[in-house]
């Protein structure tokens, strides 16, 4: 797997230092690398459906974390059992709605409530 | 769109606020029995009653709270270790992956207790103690217990379980707050400060124990201070922006947690324990009824304290805590009395000679807040700590 650093879609240049002609390649590379990425929970941390979304909670605080993804993310995807890319393959989202989510669960990962797996 | 903490938490209340499908955490008062007889008591507890709920019920109920997905389960009461079931009914909680807090005054508590404690990782630990001398501590708990909850500290300490006390601020303590850091310190063990709040036999103690407005305004500075001491849901009303961002910015009562008491009745919270507020019993409705259905509950996720809707601190409190509101002017719907802003304008301290109320229905000049409409697509991911 890719380190977070090089990967955050949530960065203009995707982590890198950009090079002239080179920031939209890094950014489809970096969307094309979360797509392979699999997440399950970290230690503590526990997940449920609400109307809004999903709501973590994790025993580090303990805290709260609540993910406005209405209907597109299930508790199951967080079994680590499919990639981001083979979960969204039949749910259409938009390029930012994808860029969203991606930025959300990379930040859920620096928060230590979600591992790469 | 953007990952914004300082956003995500007017939206985590709103979220919160639209009711969740079921509690973070529930307060459950698992007995009434007491083998001390502290005069701040929110439950005024001390014998058992005979209707409390069987060891086969309690089991019953937390398998509710599992298959629903509460997450945390604050257990309190009374004395649960006076229970003879409560560990093997917290050995339940957690086979069933729910977190429990436990709140003990340490009395019970020896190296085999604390040997036992230790397996239980998904234990949280709050040992109560209210004063860093004798004198200030047995004034309140008893005579004697300040030295018999340093010696179940030391205990919990050798046997490395994680524990916190559990101070609720009076008058009497508040000049010992640095003290009480330091005794944490000394066993390992963090600081939480609880707000005192005049239900049970705190009502009769209120004005002899309750802090003073100066007291309560210096609180809130030195908290910003102390960032690692924590106040659970206590002070949200009084800390400052700085703080804001380390705890929960709301009233969660039926929004995010309720309260069981020992005999299987729900209310919105611990603080609440009256039959006006009585949500549901536990013994003839699923509790999954009683969470969607109460019309106590709903009544408390539409609340809104109108008279606090122009105060720009309205977005850090919404109004302060109902329960204190309810046990000084009767009415859920006025502005909580220890508010920062209410202290400084003065309307805490004049509260201070007023007797809290007994009597009245406590839906005084209810007013009901619409929701608006919030966007299921927009990824917004909001940091709310609750302890």
């Amino acid at each position: 797997m890719g380190s977070a650093e090089c990967t955050n879609p949530c960065r203009g240049d995707g982590g890198r230092v950009k090079q002239k002609g080179q920031g939209n390649r890094s950014r489809q590379q970096a969307r094309t690398e979360n797509m392979e990425k699999k997440y399950k929970l970290g230690p503590g941390t526990q997940v449920r459906k609400e109307g809004f979304g999903l709501l973590f909670y994790t025993m580090q605080g303990p805290r709260l974390y609540f993910l406005s993804s209405g209907p597109l993310l299930d508790s199951k995807f967080f079994e680590g059992k499919r990639t981001l890319g083979q979960y969204l393959k039949d749910r259409p989202l938009s390029r930012s709605q994808s860029h969203s989510l991606e930025c959300s669960l990379d930040r859920l990962r620096e928060k230590g409530v979600l591992l790469e797996c | 769109m953007t990952v914004s903490e300082k956003k995500g938490f007017s939206l985590s209340a709103e979220m919160a606020g639209r009711g969740l499908r079921a509690p973070v955490n529930v307060t459950w008062e698992i007995t009434l029995k007491c083998n001390l007889h502290c005069v701040h008591c929110l439950s005024s507890a001390g014998e058992v009653r005979d209707t409390e709920l069987s060891t086969e019920e309690c089991r019953g109920l937390i398998d509710q709270w599992a298959d629903l997905k509460v997450f945390q389960v604050n257990i309190g009461g009374g004395e649960p270790f006076a229970r003879e079931d409560f560990i093997d009914l917290m050995a339940h909680a957690h086979e069933k992956g729910l977190v429990t807090c436990v709140s003990t005054n340490g009395l019970l508590v020896d190296r085999s207790l604390a040997k036992r404690l230790a397996e239980f990782p998904m234990l949280y630990l709050q040992v109560s103690l209210d004063g860093a001398t004798e004198e200030v501590n047995d004034a309140i708990r008893g005579q004697g217990t300040y030295r018999r909850i340093l010696e179940a500290m030391d205990c919990l300490s050798r046997e490395e379980v994680p524990f916190s006390i559990n101070t609720v601020l009076t008058r009497r303590n508040y000049p010992q707050l640095n003290a009480l850091r330091n005794l944490a310190k000394e066993y390992g063990a963090e600081l939480r400060v609880s707000r005192f709040r005049p239900s049970g036999r705190g009502k009769k103690s209120m004005d002899e124990l309750g802090p003073h407005k100066e007291q309560l305004e210096a609180f809130a500075e030195w908290l910003e201070r102390h960032d690692r001491v924590r106040t659970g849901d206590s002070f949200f009303c009084l800390t400052s922006e700085k703080r804001r961002i380390k705890g929960l910015d709301m009233c969660g009562a039926a929004k995010m947690t309720c309260c069981v008491s020992p005999c299987g009745k729900v209310y919105p919270c611990a603080f609440l324990q009256e039959e006006t507020f009585l949500c549901g019993e536990v013994r003839s409705q699923r509790f999954k009824e009683i969470w969607d259905r109460s019309t106590v509950l709903r009544q408390f996720r539409s609340l809104e304290v109108q008279s606090c809707s122009k105060c720009y601190r309205f977005e850090s409190c919404r109004g302060g805590c109902p329960a204190m509101a309810f046990h000084m002017y009767h009415d859920i719907s006025m502005p909580d009395p220890e508010c920062l802003v209410n202290l400084k304008l003065g309307a805490g301290h004049k509260l201070q000679g007023v007797r809290p109320r007994t009597t009245g229905s406590g839906w005084n000049n209810l007013s009901l807040n619409k929701a608006g409409l919030f966007s299921p697509v927009t990824w917004i991911l909001a940091l709310l700590p609750f302890s």
